[in-house]
């Protein structure tokens, strides 16, 4: 790789970059790698991990379970803490939901074409997060078999959902995410899918076949195809932001001190970008070394996240810092108390634990060493996942002390706020897995694009390296 | 049976509601009824549809199947759905409470006081207010038992009239305070004929030491009540008269009207304590003094000195007996002014002594009312005596009888002796040991267990008896059901023991009273509605001998305060233990503490030497121990600690089995502070406290509690010179700052949020919209009903009773959650009682104030809600559907006042039918997963409502609707009614000066406002 350096031209559009796949990949090879994990006969290792999510899994259904059978006393929720882990827990998984469509959309419009590499996967962690977010407002109501009444269904009583409430917006915003999120997934998966189908035999040719709808990749395909992904994309962009503003909302439209504030919005987009890539890293790091991915989700994607986990840490802190400044500023009793109380109060531990997280760690990715150390950003991903969830239960457990001092008390969580939790991950990795063991997780068309053969002035004797024939080839075939 | 005929309901007005108003033409209740059916029967077809549609979602909810038996013949005075009201009365130790009970379809399913009798004056206390509950405690015994086996009826009479036809054994008979006039007819004849028997009482609740110092002076029988209305100073001494004293609702009315001014200026009355242990009392004191249980007697003494100094004359020589102490700096000074006071009131002045204080206290105090001309007709205190009141020996005399083996039978009548007595005493073994031991009560308690026989008796609501007060009225009990076990009354029983013959109960008092003169059929009926038959205080005692307290003064003034004092005390809420059973007492907070369930080792912290609230202590008095938590509250006297009886009460229910420790094993002899220890096991519970933080106003403080939130602290002290200063929630003021500053707490709205500036451009007006009194609005376009509900509550007179608490879950149908959730934060309550401190640990002040639902008429609670399970009515009342509430809790994440509540578990399921009988059929019980809150008891609006739609033009009078915890409070502090009505007693409330909003600078338009806290300190104190 370092010859690649070696030869830049800064003025040759074809070898004036460094090239984002390693190794001068050929098309078959990308296809290969990427097809290999849906294609393997032993799968001893994913039955390992596939088991261990489907026993967690287990553990959330138990808990949801028991839950709606009991009701949600099970919890530790009591009166003046109305939301708890449910509603942290919601937040976070939507946060981590972020990243995804970012990174396929934003990023997308943005020609950032670095970002091919880890959409696919980027992607599917925000579907699944988003379905684990979707979980907790569910189950959180107390009468979660009335859910229903908080769509606008028309009915002869003519009783309508409160247009007002912010929680109506949730229900609105996170639903038309999650649909939009669905639908540009798929739409980038016809290709693969079609791929897919032309390399298996049987039952599951039949099956990726009729995902596939019939992909032969005709230039009217992929005419139409480019044109739908791009009309998503655009639909997609303002959703990342509307979606966690209107989380932020939940909390920002309320009278609460320490929700009560106009910072909450962009604070929250910010904080779910930084909980997002960094989730994407936790997976990443692991399936890369696992499937031998590190070709293409090179050590410069890894960085690249990083870079965005510096920026988005640092707007969160600059946030807690804006917050904490406005609180004593404003002059308002109330507020400045609720964040003194944050800083030393009862859950003076938690302030910290988030503070260290997300305003500490990240500071490691000003180095470049640090960005491109796969270990460091590995454990400081996880630090920021944490530090995230924490911030979310920060900003709950406002609720603990607000106005009239004879309400307050201390909310702690019980064994099932616990496991609803963890077993949340078991739906999450449940589904992963899945993904993992029959979707492509590289998205092999756009990875092609992004090759050197993809590019209209690539002329083979321009390639460097042995296979460079065998990769004009291979462009051919592929037309 | 004769008891439905019997019965007289109260109030016609219903009955003409029901059925008068038909000949004009307009709509017939009973139309009005038909149609609430018909609605309820589509709106449960409906819930039948949605829980169908439900099953898929979330499995089964499969409702039971009932049926529905209607009359085949209406019974007279009976429309289903208009409840009936009948009057009673209800007796818990020396006081007696004329009540009226609401009765549905024949259920009484709440009490509330009679106006007309001089006992309850119209409110009642948090437990007579309870007692409903009891009537259908599933714990009650139900079968006769014979050595502990259930025998029937048959046999169990068989066996009782074998006991009663020795005539000629030894006999003690044990019961309660006798204030029913025909037990005492029964008594008598007993006398007679049993030569052998020996009557004892069981009541802790008997102010005995108060009727002993009176005995003591004036012979047996007299006894002194205590006028707080006629009072100008009054010195309490170790009295918490508004607590747990006897004649608690009757001194509240009292005092509090005193204390409840309309306007700047108003004369009030001043109210100095001394005590060792933080009352409800020592909460309303102007000014406050922490002495030790055994120094209150000295400290009454030096104010005696003090008093001669200016000029009292004290009687007989008494003068030269009084005991002295020396006491700190404050202590003399207030003791110095009170002296004063007294003195320049002389006539308007009384000192008030604690049922815990020795007689010789007593004896002292009625001395010094004497000697201050307190003492007349129409002055603070009467005196009176009774020469029916039946002279009963206490229970060491039947302790030491046992020993002497004295009796072959004894005969409790719905007393637990055993359970409710000092352990030193040995009752039980003792008790055990008797041949016949016959015990009859409404629950098979500790002294049933271990009776030979024990006969199940009725609850009040169910029996026939008559009560006189010591105010001198009296009532005749009326039954408001049949007994629901088919059990006696202990009349009854009491009845056939001594005159061998089974006689109903309606008989019984019929006897008595057939030969009075006022007596006749028709008067029998009037006393039967009224509650109350006649209202003729017992006259003076004949002479009174002041040199007789000499002889008690001088041998009670040579005891010392112990170095470590255990203060004993009935409990706030289930008093010695009767109402151990009784879910909604136990899960009232103490007034002071805020723990629920149980009792607790209450020290200040310098007693408490280190401990923490909930740590296990082993408290030993004279050898024996007991282990129960320790709590520390500022404002106790060092070296005293404060516990209370009753709790522990186990194996009487499943309520009372729950939680709480028995301190009766430790509790003294003859007293109520022991000499004792306490040290820590090591061990630690989670308290179930109500207030868990939050005990102060200035949360930010770190030296103590903060200022109060007064004029004194906003602006004396200039903005910026106060670091700490207190949130905008509870304010007070002295009178003498309100004279100066009347609209002092706007002022300090004003200052502390620059309101006026803040609501210019934050808050625009809406369309139309007017201001109206007291912060609401009107007029506008969503408030444009024909009445505009408002509360206003005056925290100068709330004494944080909890009456309010208990009255709200007996109307609404508030389930009780039990100590564990409790201690989660999840109770159910409506009406809290915030209760902050201020000062610091040693000199602290206390305010107790009342939180409902604010019905905020810019709810935020509303803007939330996802499905508008919770709206604004067109009146100012922020309604909540159940049915339609999913249950996100968003609404009360969101509501400042945090007054919602939520079921977080189905609290109603599977309800016995005896508890489903206690339930309010015109409010809805409440599924899991919904919120629920204060209404303003929409039931009763509605009600009225109705009512003036049919009688009139469809304006509710002033007064028409009393809400549930306006009608309990014996303090009046809450006043309810139409704010578009400037006559009404709510807007003129509001239209107070000192009257404000909580979290006014959140535009919340609280219709609920309150009435500063205004003290009456002495000016030469301050």
């Amino acid at each position: 790789m370092a010859t690649a350096h070696d030869t830049i031209d800064p003025l040759d559009p074809v070898k004036g970059r460094a090239p984002l796949i390693l190794g001068n990949a050929s098309f078959a090879d990308i296809t290969n790698a990427v097809a290999a994990p849906l294609e393997q006969t032993s799968y001893k290792g994913w039955w390992l991990g596939f088991g261990a999510a489907v026993l967690t899994l287990g553990v959330l259904l138990i808990s949801v379970g028991y839950l709606v059978w009991e009701g949600t006393g099970i919890w530790g929720l009591q009166n003046p803490v109305g939301w708890g882990w449910a509603i942290v827990n919601f937040v976070f998984w939507v946060g981590i939901g972020h990243a995804g469509t970012l990174i396929s959309a934003i990023l997308f419009l943005f020609r950032q074409k670095w970002r091919t590499s880890i959409n696919r996967y980027a992607e599917a962690m925000t579907i699944f997060a988003v379905i684990c977010a979707l979980l907790f407002p569910t189950i959180h109501v107390g009468r979660i078999w009335l859910l229903y009444w908080v769509f606008p269904i028309p009915n002869q009583m003519a009783m309508w959902p409160n247009f007002m409430s912010p929680l109506l917006w949730d229900v609105f915003a996170v639903s038309t995410y999650f649909t939009v999120s669905l639908l540009f997934w798929y739409v980038g998966l016809i290709p693969d899918f079609a791929t897919m189908r032309d390399r298996s035999k049987g039952l599951r040719q039949k099956i990726y076949g009729g995902f596939a709808l019939g992909w032969r990749g005709s230039m009217r395909h992929w005419v139409n195809y480019e044109k739908a992904y791009l009309i998503l994309a655009a639909l997609s962009t303002p959703l990342v932001l509307s979606v966690h503003t209107i989380v932020s909302f939940d909390f920002a439209v309320s009278n609460l001190p320490g929700w009560h504030t106009t910072i909450f919005p962009p604070y929250f987009v910010a904080g779910a970008i930084f909980s997002g890539f960094a989730m994407v890293l936790t997976l990443a790091i692991p399936a890369r070394k696992i499937f031998h991915l590190e070709h293409i989700i090179t050590t410069k994607h890894l960085e690249n996240m990083a870079k965005i986990i510096l920026l988005t840490g640092s707007l969160v802190g600059y946030a807690y810092g804006m917050e904490a400044f406005v609180a004593w500023y404003s002059g308002n009793e109330y507020e400045s108390f609720t964040f003194s109380h944050r800083m030393f109060g009862d859950y003076a531990w938690a302030y910290w634990i988030m503070i260290t997280c997300n305003v500490v760690s990240p500071q490691f990715f000003w180095f470049k060493k640090m960005r491109r150390n796969v270990t460091v950003l590995f454990i400081l991903s996880i630090f920021v996942n944490i530090g995230m969830w924490f911030e979310r239960f920060v900003i709950t457990m406002s609720l603990s002390a607000d106005f009239i001092p004879s309400s307050w008390d201390y909310y702690s969580p019980t064994i099932w706020d616990i496991s609803t939790f963890i077993g949340s991950f078991g739906l999450f990795f449940t589904l992963f897995f899945l993904f993992l063991r029959f979707i492509p997780m590289v998205a092999i068309a756009e990875v092609k694009t992004v090759l050197p053969q993809a590019d209209p002035h690539w002329h083979p004797e321009s390639a460097h390296g042995a296979d460079a024939d065998h990769a004009t080839k291979e462009a051919h075939a592929h037309g | 049976m004769t008891m439905q005929t019997n019965m007289r309901p109260q109030r016609p007005e219903l009955d003409e509601v029901a059925s008068g108003p038909s000949d004009e033409g307009q709509p017939e209740a009973t139309d009005v009824t038909m149609d609430g059916y018909s609605r309820r029967t589509f709106l449960g077809v409906m819930g039948a549809s949605a829980a169908f549609a439900g099953v898929g979602l979330s499995g089964c909810i499969r409702k039971p199947v009932t049926k529905i038996v209607p009359y085949a013949t209406r019974p007279e005075d009976v429309v289903e759905g208009v409840p009936l009201h009948f009057a009673t009365a209800y007796q818990q130790g020396a006081d007696v409470h004329g009540v009226i009970v609401e009765s549905h379809e024949g259920r009484p399913t709440k009490l509330e006081g009679n106006p007309a009798h001089p006992g309850s004056l119209g409110a009642t206390n948090a437990t007579t207010q309870a007692s409903v509950l009891g009537l259908y405690d599933l714990d009650r015994s139900t079968t006769p038992l014979q050595k502990g086996a259930s025998i029937d009826w048959t046999a169990a009479w068989e066996a009782f009239d074998k006991l009663a036809a020795n005539k000629a054994q030894g006999l003690a008979i044990v019961l309660p305070a006798v204030m029913s006039p025909s037990a005492r007819r029964l008594l008598a004849t007993a006398k007679t004929t049993f030569p052998k028997a020996r009557f004892f009482l069981a009541d802790q609740l008997w102010p005995a030491n108060a009727m002993a110092a009176a005995a003591a002076v004036a012979g047996d029988g007299a006894y002194a009540l205590s006028h707080l209305d006629r009072a100008d100073v009054v010195a309490s001494f170790d009295c918490d008269f508004l607590g747990t004293e006897p004649g608690n609702v009757r001194l509240t009315k009292g005092f509090t009207q005193r204390r409840r001014i309309a306007k700047p200026g108003d004369p009030m009355s001043r109210l100095y304590v001394a005590e060792p242990h933080f009352s409800s009392t020592g909460a309303m004191a102007d000014h406050r003094l922490r002495i030790k249980g055994g120094d209150v007697g000295k400290a009454l003494g030096t104010l005696a000195s003090l008093l001669v100094a200016e000029g009292v004359t004290l009687g007989s020589g008494l003068a030269n007996v009084l005991p002295k102490a020396t006491f700190d700096d404050k202590s003399t000074k207030v003791l110095t002014a009170l002296a004063k006071d007294l003195a320049k009131n002389r006539g308007a002045g009384i000192i008030v002594v604690g049922y815990r204080q020795p007689a010789w206290v007593h004896a002292l105090a009625f001395a010094l009312n004497q000697a201050l001309g307190a003492v007349s007709d129409n002055g603070p205190q009467t005196w009176h005596q009774d020469a029916t009141l039946p002279v009963l020996e206490d229970l060491a005399a039947l302790s030491a009888g046992l020993d002497q083996k004295a009796f072959e039978t004894v005969l409790v009548l719905d007393a637990d002796p055993v359970f409710a007595a000092a352990g030193k005493l040995g009752l039980a073994q003792k008790l055990a040991g008797v041949a016949n031991l016959v015990h009859a009560g409404t629950h098979a308690d500790a002294t049933g267990k271990i009776a030979g026989l024990h006969l199940p008796a009725s609850h009040y609501l169910e029996a026939w008896g008559d009560l006189l007060s010591l105010e001198g009225a009296l009532s005749i009990q009326q039954p408001l059901i049949e007994p629901l076990h088919h059990t006696p009354s202990p009349l009854e029983v009491l009845a056939r023991f001594v005159t061998g013959k089974s006689v109903s109960g309606y008989d019984l008092v019929r006897e008595t009273w057939k030969d009075a003169p006022s007596f006749s059929t028709v008067t029998w009926e009037k006393w039967l509605f009224d509650g109350v038959a006649s209202v003729s205080p017992a006259p003076a005692p004949a002479s009174v001998d002041w040199a007789k307290a000499e002889p008690l003064i001088t041998a009670g003034a040579a005891a010392k305060a112990a170095a470590l004092e255990i203060g004993f005390a009935l409990d706030a809420t289930i008093l010695d233990g009767r109402h151990a059973n009784n879910g909604w007492l136990r899960e009232l907070p103490h007034p002071m503490t805020k723990v629920t369930w149980e009792n607790t080792l209450v020290v200040n912290k310098a007693t408490a030497n280190g401990l923490k609230n909930g740590d296990l202590v082993s408290l030993t008095v004279d050898g024996a121990s007991v282990t129960l938590p320790l709590y520390v509250l500022p404002g106790l006297a060092d070296g005293t600690a404060l516990v209370s009886v009753g709790h522990g009460r186990k194996g009487l229910g499943r309520v009372a089995d729950q939680h709480g420790t028995d301190t009766y094993p430790v509790l003294p002899v003859g007293g109520w502070y022991a000499e004792g220890s306490f040290s820590a096991t090591g061990d630690h519970t989670k308290l179930a406290n109500l207030q868990p933080s939050g005990n102060s106003q200035t949360p930010d403080a770190v030296d103590g509690y903060g200022p109060t939130a007064s004029p004194e602290t906003y602006f004396k002290n200039g903005k910026g010179n106060n670091p700490y200063e207190p949130r905008f929630l509870a304010l007070t003021a002295t009178a003498k700052d309100y004279l100066e500053t009347p609209n002092f707490p706007d002022a300090i709205a004003d200052r502390v949020f620059d309101s006026e500036k803040v609501k210019s451009w934050m808050y625009p007006e809406r369309p139309g919209e007017k201001p109206l009194v007291g912060g609401a609005t009107t007029d506008d376009v969503y408030l444009n009903g024909v009445h505009q509900w408002g509360m206003s509550i005056d925290l100068s007179v709330c004494t944080g009773c909890n009456a309010c608490t208990v009255a709200c879950q007996a109307e609404n149908n508030i389930p009780v959650v039990g100590k564990d959730q409790v201690s989660k934060g999840r109770e159910m309550h409506w009406i809290r009682l915030d209760r902050y401190f201020s000062g610091t640990e040693d000199d602290v002040e206390a305010i107790i104030q009342p939180l409902p639902c604010q019905q905020c008429e810019t709810a935020p609670c509303e803007a939330v809600c996802p499905v508008k399970a919770t709206a604004h009515s067109n009146e100012g009342l922020n309604d909540m559907a159940y049915n339609r509430c999913i249950g996100t809790r968003y609404c009360s994440n969101n509501c400042p006042f945090k007054v919602r509540r939520y079921n977080w578990f189905n609290l109603n399921l599977n309800l016995h039918p005896l508890e489903q009988m206690q339930k309010n059929p015109d409010v809805s019980i409440r599924f899991r997963g919904v919120m629920e809150k204060c209404t303003y008891c929409v039931q009763r609006i509605n009600r009225a409502k109705i009512a003036a739609k049919i009688q009139g033009d469809g304006r509710v009078r002033d007064g028409a609707i009393v809400t549930a915890c306006q009608q309990a409070c014996p303090a009046d502090a809450i006043v309810f009614g139409d704010l578009r009505d400037p006559e009404s007693k709510v807007f003129k409330a509001k239209s107070e000066p000192r009257n404000y909003q909580l979290l006014r600078e959140l535009n919340l338009r609280a219709r609920t406002t309150y009435l500063a806290k205004i003290k009456n300190p002495n000016p030469d104190l301050v």
